[in-house]
């Protein structure tokens, strides 16, 4: 088991925070982080470890994590633990890797992630999952308007409630509401669930213990495939 | 009533001279269809532009001396990144060749984009499609286009809004990272890729599913502010080790307050994108109707990253509109650092503007996906061919544009300044700040004082 270091990022720099945490990694170690609630940026670009931190974090954390070459062949990006709220952004890009908040994200989170998978025990703001592009989405909460704009791939699964225009423009991808939304965008629509959703549904929630009753989930899912020049 | 047989013929050449005359067919097209034209290219008709600027040599007689060419250097040589990073690009050339997406062009044109920029040592741009690249044994990744452009030239890699390919991997190997805002085709509506060129190997680059039409959109997702912008681009520093350009590229309508709020975030380099900016495919009404005159937006955001006091630090590109060496050296007269071709590229390696662009249907390899059209490339000879022509083409506006600092007394093309050039139209001199020839001063007090002298 690798052993635990700690930075503390008081008055610290996003360059001095990530160079650290980089450096812990590569030597193998575990990495706390304290004090990280006015760092943008934290552990971005991280491509493996695993960092856990005390506290909330500023905006674009977890941004670009994991590798492409990991998210084809299937290999174990970073995994990132947040005990406490994450700012704006959270995941931006994710390719791989595991981001846990047991708090809320604000706004945009999981913006054009391709994969990987964020569990967010808590709300999320306006905007989550805009330009998602592979990642799975998990929000043990309710979320705010615009969820999914331009999805083009993955899914988003939500145990409670959700905002205005949800799935706007979606083209690919799927999102589950398990509370009720207050209204779809352009080319959404909901359909029933199939067996394979439900077991799908069943398998995530059970592997990051988040507890929900599949059987109330609405799915959302693109009418056209090209709906904008098609 | 008895029609005049000379009537028909009469209003009929007088409806050749009408505005709508010029557009019959395009208003059909949109009664019939009730659709938008989407088509490729830039601007079609006549804007104030670099034929209404002249250069002035120089005799030394009250004035500087001509360098002479055949025995004296014109050093053409510009750094972007000056000071500011471990690696800055420096480019052999002021010329570089702009940003152009995969999946818009070919595998086989943008590769040949990468050579040249090897043979000129200068700088390719992947646009914002991603880059080419090739899987290894091990089911690994090759950076492909990154590979090409060495040992001597260097690639830039967009982050656009639809951020599509984007992974560490893409920004470690890459040579600067251009943040997308606008292009001058199409400013403020983002990017269009019609899933018809969406094939499976655009679908990996991109990460999408094939034949989904992949829209960029307007602006960022992930960047509502000033303070956003700042941070994003203190992260990709980051990402990158502080090693890489980082800079902005604008299709600006409003070129001095939003290149006087780029100047805020931190950046090596600005690329400012004018009219006849080219595109594989956008709205039409965009083209036509969207964003300003390149002689017009270059002094104004060479003037915006002086009054920012950063004009030492951030090299400012131009894009829009640029034929050859007389328009690359009136650029930097005006104020830019450096240029960036694109349609011109496309046109060296072969491109006869068929206007099918948007189609795929592009019958010389350039803007297509088919397998058959893309061995058209390099005139059916390949990618070394088309590389070679964009190369040879490169050379020569170099050649130009060191011909015409020699003429006109500079030692380097970054000596050129506004007092190089006249203006032969009121409308030029007007927008562009340059003095009117004939009278050898502005027609706009406001340029006198904006150029102090």
């Amino acid at each position: 088991m690798a052993s635990v270091t700690v930075i503390d990022a008081r008055n610290l720099t996003i360059k001095e925070v990530n160079a650290k945490i980089r450096a812990m990694v590569a030597k193998g170690l575990k990495v706390r982080v304290i004090n990280a609630e006015a760092i943008y940026g934290l552990a971005a670009g991280l491509d493996k470890g695993e960092v856990i931190v005390e506290g909330s974090v500023g905006d674009y954390a977890a941004m670009l994590i994991g590798r492409r070459e990991q998210k084809e062949k299937g290999l174990p990006g970073p995994r990132i633990e947040i005990h406490g709220d994450a700012g704006n952004y959270l995941a931006d890009g994710a390719w791989a890797g595991e981001v846990i908040v047991n708090g809320s994200a604000g706004y945009g989170a999981c913006t054009y992630a391709y994969g990987g998978t964020i569990v967010i025990r808590g709300d999320a703001g306006d905007g989550l999952g805009r330009l998602l592009k592979g990642a799975t989405v998990i929000v043990d909460g309710s979320v705010g308007d615009l969820v999914g704009l331009y999805m083009v791939g993955g899914t988003i699964i939500i145990t409670g409630n959700a905002g205005e225009l949800l799935g706007n423009w979606m083209i690919r991808g799927e999102i589950f509401v398990g509370g009720t939304y207050k209204s779809l965008g352009n080319n959404a629509k909901e359909v029933e669930l199939t067996d394979e959703d439900r077991k799908k549904l069943e398998e995530l929630l059970k592997k990051y213990g988040v507890t929900a009753d599949v059987s109330k989930f609405k799915k959302i899912v693109p009418i056209k495939l090209r709906p904008f020049y098609g | 009533m008895t029609v005049h047989p000379l009537y028909g013929k009469i209003v009929s050449r007088r409806y050749g001279e009408n505005i709508y005359k010029k557009v019959l067919e395009e208003i059909r097209y949109r009664a019939e269809t009730g659709k938008y034209i989407v088509r490729g290219f830039g601007y079609s008709g006549k804007l104030p532009d670099f034929d209404d600027l002249l250069l002035v040599p120089v005799h030394g007689l009250g004035t500087r001396a001509p360098v002479d060419q055949y025995r004296e250097k014109v050093d053409t040589t510009v750094v972007i990144g000056k000071g500011m990073v471990k690696k800055p690009l420096v480019l052999k050339t002021p010329v570089m060749i702009g940003a152009m997406s995969y999946g818009a062009t070919s595998r086989e044109f943008k590769l040949a984009c990468a050579k040249a920029a090897n043979e000129v040592g200068t700088a390719s741009n992947t646009g914002e499609g991603g880059m080419v690249t090739e899987k290894t044994e091990d089911g690994g990744i090759r950076w492909l286009e990154y590979e090409y452009t060495k040992p001597n030239g260097y690639l830039m890699v967009q982050f656009a809004s639809g951020r599509w390919g984007v992974c560490i991997e893409y920004l470690l190997n890459s040579d600067a990272i251009e943040v997308k805002y606008g292009q001058g085709a199409k400013p403020g509506f983002g990017g269009h890729l019609l899933g018809e060129k969406v094939t499976e190997e655009i679908a990996y680059t991109r990460g999408i599913p094939k034949g989904t039409d992949c829209l960029s959109p307007a602006r960022h997702l992930d960047i509502r502010s000033i303070d956003d912008l700042k941070k994003v681009i203190k992260i990709i520093r980051d990402i990158v080790g502080y090693e890489k350009p980082v800079g902005i590229k604008l299709g600006p309508g409003n070129a001095y307050k939003e290149v006087y709020a780029a100047a805020q975030c931190d950046i090596d380099f600005l690329a400012i994108d004018g009219k006849y900016g080219g595109t594989g495919a956008s709205p039409q009404h965009a083209i036509q109707g969207l964003g300003l005159p390149t002689i017009a937006i270059i002094p104004q955001a060479d003037k915006a990253l002086r009054d920012a006091g950063v004009r030492d630090q951030v090299t400012l590109i131009a894009l829009g509109g640029f034929r050859d060496g007389a328009d690359v050296a009136k650029a930097l007269a005006l104020g830019a650092d450096a240029v960036a071709l694109v349609s011109a590229i496309e046109i060296a390696a072969g491109c006869i503007m068929c206007g099918m662009c948007a189609t795929g249907r592009c019958p010389v390899g350039i803007c297509t996906q088919d397998p058959e059209l893309r061995k058209k490339i390099g005139g059916g000879k390949g990618l070394d061919q088309a590389a070679k022509w964009i190369a040879n083409y490169m050379h020569a506006v170099t050649k130009e544009v060191a011909q015409l600092a020699a003429a006109c007394g500079h030692k380097s093309v970054r000596e050129f300044e506004p007092e190089d050039l006249r203006a032969i139209t009121l409308e030029a001199s007007a927008i562009a700040g340059v003095k009117l020839a004939g009278i050898d001063d502005y027609v706009l007090p406001k340029w006198k004082e904006i150029r102090g002298k």
